[in-house]
C-alpha cells in the first residue's frame, strides 16, 4: 500500500532537485553574463574607462614597485652578509699546528663552506711582501704575527642571525685572539630597510584606500547615468542583489584591470633597472639579478586590486541603491 | 478586465502604485492574491512585483537595449535559463506583432510599437495581474484601440487586467466593468457582472 506513495514522493523530490539545479545553473549563467556584459560596457566608453584604470594602476604600482625594490635590497644585503668572508686571528702563543687543527674542526661545521688557513710564517711572508717593513721585521728575533683562519660562510644556510651566533661562539674559544668582521653596517642597513618597509606599508594602505575611493566615485557616476535602468529593473521585480550585480562586477573589472596594468608597470620598471643594477653589481664583483614579482605575488596583487574594486563599488551601492526607488 | 477612471488627481495612479508597492499604504489594507500588501516587508517587494505585469504611459523602455533585451528583462530578473528566455520572448513579441523588430532599439520604432514592446515585457513572464497606467495616453485613437484589443486577448486567456484611463469614450466602448474615482474615493461602479 505504501509503495506507490513512496514513488510519488521520490518523483517529487527529483523534480525539486532538477528545478533547483536549473535555478542554480541559471544563476551562474546570469553571473557570467553580467561579468561579460560589464566588461562589454567598458568598451563603449573606452576613454573614461582607460582614465580610471590608469589612475588605479598608478596608485597600485607605486607601492608595488617600492615593495619589489625593498625586497631586492633585503635579498642583496642577506647575500652580502652570507658571502662575506671573515677572519679569526689566533692568539700569538698558539702554534701553527694547533691553529691548523682548529681550522680542520671548523671546516666540519655545516655553517662554513670553506676555510683558508694562513700560518704564522705565511702571514709574515705576506706582511714582508706588501707592507714595505721588510727591514724592520728582520730585526725581530721571533715572529710576532698570529696565525689566521679565513672562513667562508655557507651562503645557502647562513642568515645574519646564525652568522652572528657563530662569531660570538668563535670569539669565546680559548685559541681565538679576535674575530674581524664588520656586521654593524649590515645591521644599520637592515634597520633602515625596516623603516622603509614600514613606510611602504603605510603607503600601500593609503593608496589602497585611494583605489577604493576612485572606484567608488566612478561607480557613483555610472549609477547616476544608469538610474533609469535601476528603476525599471526594480519595477520589474529585481532584488537589490540583482541590481547591484553589474556595478559590483564593474568595480571588480576596474580593480582587476588596474592591477594588471600595475603589474605591467612593475615589470617595465624592473626591466629598465636590470642593466644599471647589473653594472653596479659587477663593480662589486658579483652578478646580481633583480628579483621580480613571482607568481604568488602577482596573484596577490591581482586579487587584492580586484577586491579593492569590489569594496569601492560596494561602499557606494549600499547607501545609494536603496534610495533609488521607482516613483 | 476592469477600468479605473476619474479626473486627473482622482487617485487612479495611486491605486496602481499601491498594488505595485511603488507606494506603501499608511492606513487600511491592499489585498493582492490574498496577501495583505501593507504587511509585506521591503525584502519581499521584488517577489510580489514578479507576479504583476506593469504597463506605463511613457513605456519605460531601456534605450540602450534592443527590443528583445527589453522584453527579456523580467525573465532575466526572475532567473530563467537562456533557452527558455529565447522562446518566451519570441512568443510575447509574436503576440504583439513585433517579432521582426526584435533586434532594433526602442528609439527606432514608433510610439505605438514602443507601447506594444512595453506590453510584451509586461506579459512575457505570464503574470496573473496586469496593471496599466494610462497605456494609451500618448497614442492616437486607432493605436489606442489596437492596444485595448491586446488587453482583451489577455483577459480571454485568464489574466486580470486593471487599466487606469481617463479616455471615457474608449473605455466605455469596451463593455467592461468601470470604476469611477474622485478625490481618492470610489463614486461609481458600472457593469459589475457578478
Amino acid at each position: 500500500m505504501s509503495t506507490p506513495q513512496k514513488n510519488i514522493s521520490r518523483g517529487a523530490s527529483t523534480l525539486d532537485a532538477t528545478r533547483w539545479s536549473n535555478r542554480l545553473r541559471a544563476y551562474w549563467q546570469g553571473h557570467l553574463q553580467v561579468l561579460v556584459s560589464s566588461l562589454g560596457r567598458f568598451s563603449r566608453t573606452p576613454f573614461s574607462t582607460a582614465i580610471t584604470v590608469i589612475v588605479i594602476a598608478i596608485a597600485l604600482s607605486l607601492p608595488s614597485v617600492f615593495y619589489v625594490l625593498v625586497d631586492n635590497v633585503r635579498d642583496v644585503s642577506e647575500k652580502f652578509v652570507a658571502t662575506n668572508q671573515f677572519s679569526v686571528f689566533m692568539k700569538p702563543e698558539i702554534t701553527d699546528d694547533e691553529a691548523a687543527s682548529m681550522a680542520n674542526r671548523l671546516l666540519q661545521r655545516p655553517e662554513i663552506a670553506a676555510v683558508d688557513f694562513i700560518s704564522k710564517q705565511a702571514a709574515l711572508d705576506e706582511f714582508r711582501q706588501y707592507s714595505g717593513f721588510a727591514g724592520a721585521l728582520d730585526i725581530l728575533d721571533s715572529n710576532p704575527l698570529p696565525a689566521v683562519i679565513q672562513l667562508q660562510p655557507n651562503e645557502v644556510t647562513v642568515t645574519p642571525e646564525v652568522l652572528q651566533a657563530l662569531i660570538l661562539e668563535l670569539e669565546a674559544l680559548p685559541e681565538t685572539g679576535f674575530v674581524q668582521f664588520d656586521l654593524d653596517w649590515i645591521k644599520r642597513l637592515q634597520a633602515i630597510m625596516e623603516i622603509v618597509r614600514t613606510g611602504v606599508f603605510m603607503l600601500s594602505v593609503l593608496l589602497g584606500l585611494a583605489v577604493i575611493f576612485i572606484v567608488s566615485n566612478t561607480i557613483r557616476l555610472e549609477l547616476k547615468t544608469r538610474r533609469d535602468e535601476v528603476v525599471v529593473a526594480k519595477l520589474l521585480g529585481a532584488t537589490n542583489g540583482f541590481v547591484r550585480r553589474p556595478f559590483l562586477y564593474s568595480g571588480f573589472w576596474y580593480g582587476f584591470l588596474g592591477g594588471l596594468l600595475a603589474w605591467g608597470v612593475v615589470l617595465t620598471t624592473l626591466f629598465v633597472l636590470a642593466e644599471p643594477v647589473r653594472q653596479l653589481s659587477l663593480l662589486y664583483n658579483a652578478d646580481y639579478q633583480l628579483v621580480s614579482l613571482g607568481v604568488e605575488k602577482t596573484l596577490l596583487l591581482l586579487v587584492s586590486s580586484s577586491a579593492l574594486g569590489v569594496v569601492g563599488a560596494w561602499l557606494v551601492l549600499i547607501h545609494q541603491l536603496v534610495k533609488m526607488n521607482p516613483k | 478586465m476592469v477600468f479605473l477612471t476619474g479626473h486627473s488627481g482622482a487617485g487612479k495612479t495611486t491605486v496602481l502604485k499601491l498594488a505595485a508597492l511603488i507606494e506603501r499604504c499608511s492606513r487600511g489594507q491592499v489585498l493582492l492574491d490574498g496577501e495583505n500588501l501593507a504587511r509585506i516587508s521591503a525584502r519581499k517587494i521584488p517577489y510580489i512585483r514578479r507576479k504583476l505585469g506593469l504597463i506605463f504611459q511613457d513605456y519605460r523602455l531601456l534605450a540602450d537595449r534592443t527590443v528583445f533585451d527589453n522584453v527579456a528583462l523580467p525573465l532575466v530578473i526572475a532567473g530563467y535559463r537562456r533557452r527558455e528566455i529565447l522562446s518566451r520572448v519570441r512568443a510575447a513579441l509574436d503576440k504583439v506583432g513585433l517579432l521582426a523588430k526584435e533586434s532594433v532599439y526602442p528609439q527606432m520604432i514608433s510610439g505605438g510599437e514602443q507601447q506594444r514592446v512595453g506590453i510584451a515585457r509586461a506579459v512575457v513572464h505570464k503574470p496573473s495581474v496586469i496593471l496599466a497606467d494610462e497605456p494609451t495616453g500618448n497614442l492616437d485613437p486607432d493605436l489606442s484601440k489596437e492596444i485595448m484589443s491586446l488587453f482583451e486577448q489577455f483577459r480571454q486567456v485568464g489574466a486580470t487586467v486593471l487599466v487606469a484611463s481617463h479616455d471615457l469614450n474608449l473605455i466605455s466602448s469596451m463593455g467592461c466593468r468601470l470604476l469611477y474615482l474622485e478625490q481618492g474615493t470610489l463614486i461609481g461602479d458600472e457593469g459589475h457582472q457578478d
